[in-house]
């Protein structure tokens, strides 16, 4: 089942001298099974967007329709019991090590599935499976979460929202604060959720990593959607626009290229890629 | 977080909002004190009580208070309220003189009095949490804690720490909105993991503080020691002389608002040691109200 905007506009604090409107008539479908990079400056509604999801926030005008959960500003329209759309779209934060709190790692990723009605058992039977995932060993079942290093618990986190086995994946800015090994990893094990059939859409400013993982761009400015294309299609243009910078990749081969080098510069997915290229440019 | 109406600041450009903070502070304690008086006979003190509830009025409109937050801060009260009516109702004073009795149920007599007791009760505290909206939603919480900080300063002399509770009242202030996003973002995780804020029995409602306590205080901590340590970084010394980057200033306008209120507040108090009332010298020696 895609997503569906259908004229959400959302203004926070509305009727006051803080009032800021976030999102203005946004209309656009996501479709299923891709990766999608949602990408735009600070401040362009990158974050309210992807929290209409999962209907932690209400549209103030405006409807989204996931798998037949409508997120809607009408009450009549608005699906009653809405909170079963959490367990089906997952939410990791921005900084998701923050919200752990149980005294062991175990009990913390069977929190999510124990509160959508599943037993001690099968919880824990999700919990492990998450864990393993996120390659967590059992070492780590009976430790306090707030024992652990920040990349650790942030595998933590991201374990506790996959425990609830969600068909849609949201990821907000998950390498943030991660070292460049930490932050591989985890953009590899969202490649492997996204193999399993699950959704992902991805909130990031690193150009990099959309361009080596993401299928279909979304570019945020100013509430709006400024523009929905493949990475390709966005690279070269004046992205700066929109304060994004080109890939490194893309960098690189535009300057070989200036060099007399026949390489292709925006199909270029990552280093081995751009590396093949230039190999079979010098002996081709 | 629609609900913490009373205590927060917006900017609005009003005259109000341009007085001296010192000014506000000392204007909100003597209006106050003017609200709690009461008078020789119930007519004279609800007069004078409408009089000032005018005066308060007027200040909210220029000020841009919001009359909706001020209902909304009171039904939070209602419990209070209730309790209140009741006690004063069942329970009359006895040092009245002259009890009016309204009706009676099996031989108790409810007399008027008690009524208009706590209806009195009732109008200074509406007119309390007026005042004190009107003083938090002008002043921002930096201009107020420069304002009790100046009126700590003489007790520096008796080695009272004027700057340092300053200092510490701010930083708590400060962090009432950081940790309210806190609170929101905490929620927004959770919540994304299946838990209801708003349903559930009691027990369900204990795990879901407990979800949103536990990681509150975490961050709390750290962001505590990171500000300690970013103060120390900063070469904050809590006994050092510093001065100050933005400066109150006492204008002709605050001085014109400072006697207004003073006036009130010794209106109310001469009117209250010559016990006047107003009725009695209009309608003539012994009237009845």
């Amino acid at each position: 089942m895609p997503i569906v905007f259908s004229n959400v506009f959302h203004c926070y604090n509305p009727k006051s001298p803080y009032s800021f409107n976030a999102l203005n008539d946004i209309n656009m479908t996501i479709d299923e099974g891709k990766f999608i990079a949602i990408v735009g400056r600070t401040g362009s509604g990158k974050t309210t967007l992807v929290q209409h999801m999962n209907a932690l926030l209400k549209p103030t005008q405006g409807k989204v329709e996931i798998n037949g959960y409508v997120n809607s500003s009408n009450k009549k329209e608005r699906t009653k019991k809405i909170g079963g759309l959490r367990q089906e779209v997952g939410m990791v934060f921005q900084f998701p090590e923050y919200q752990l709190f149980e005294e062991t790692v175990l009990k913390d990723v069977a929190f999510g599935p124990k509160n959508f009605g599943a037993t001690k058992e099968e919880a824990e039977e999700a919990a492990k499976a998450a864990m393993a995932r996120v390659g967590l060993d059992e070492s780590f079942y009976e430790r306090s979460p707030f024992q652990l290093s920040g990349g650790e618990k942030r595998k933590v986190a991201i374990a506790g929202i996959l425990a609830m086995n969600p068909k849609i994946l949201v990821v907000d800015e998950p390498t943030a604060g991660l070292d460049p090994q930490a932050s591989k990893d985890t953009m590899n094990l969202f490649k492997e959720i996204l193999a399993s059939g699950t959704t992902i859409i991805l909130v990031s400013h690193d150009m990099d990593i959309v361009s080596e993982y993401a299928d279909e761009v979304i570019v945020m400015e100013n509430g709006k959607v400024a523009k929905q294309c493949t990475p390709e299609e966005l690279f070269g243009v004046s992205l700066s626009e929109y304060s994004l910078d080109n890939p490194h990749t893309y960098k690189f081969a535009e300057e070989l290229r200036k060099k007399g080098l026949n390489i292709p510069t925006t199909s270029l997915k990552n280093v081995d890629e751009l590396a093949k290229a230039i190999k079979e440019n010098i002996h081709g | 977080m629609a609900s913490f109406a009373l205590g927060k600041y917006i900017p609005y450009k009003t005259p109000i909002h341009r007085m001296d903070p010192r000014v506000k502070v000392l204007g909100m304690i003597f209006l106050m004190v003017a609200v709690f008086f009461s008078y020789s006979t119930f007519s004279m003190t609800f007069s004078v009580m409408g009089a000032i509830a005018l005066f308060i009025i007027v200040i909210m409109i220029i000020s841009k208070t919001s009359f909706l937050k001020l209902l909304r801060s009171l039904k939070s009260l209602w419990f209070m309220i209730i309790f209140l009516l009741i006690i004063y109702v069942v329970v009359p004073k006895n040092d009245v003189t002259e009890m009016h009795v309204a009706f009676a149920i099996k031989g108790y007599n409810f007399y008027w009095e008690s009524f208009l007791d706590a209806a009195r009760i009732l109008l200074r505290l509406v007119l309390m949490i007026g005042l004190s909206m009107v003083l938090t939603a002008t002043t921002s919480p930096l201009d107020l804690t420069y304002a009790l900080e100046w009126y700590m300063t003489p007790l520096k002399v008796i080695g009272f720490p004027a700057h340092i509770i300053a200092m510490t009242i701010s930083l708590a202030l400060r962090f009432i909105p950081t940790i309210l996003e806190d609170v929101n973002r905490i929620m927004k995780a959770q919540t994304s993991r299946g838990v209801d804020f708003e349903h559930g029995g009691f027990g369900k409602k204990i795990k879901a503080i407990i979800s949103l306590i536990i990681p509150l205080f975490v961050s709390a901590f750290i962001r505590s020691d990171e500000l300690a340590n970013a103060m120390e970084c900063r070469g904050y010394d809590p006994n050092g002389k510093r001065t100050k980057y933005r400066k109150m200033h006492f204008k002709w306008s605050d001085a014109l608002a400072l006697v207004v209120v003073a006036a009130i507040l010794g209106g109310c108090i001469y009117m209250k040691v010559i016990n006047f009332d107003l009725f009695n010298i209009l309608l003539g020696e012994g009237a009845v109200l």
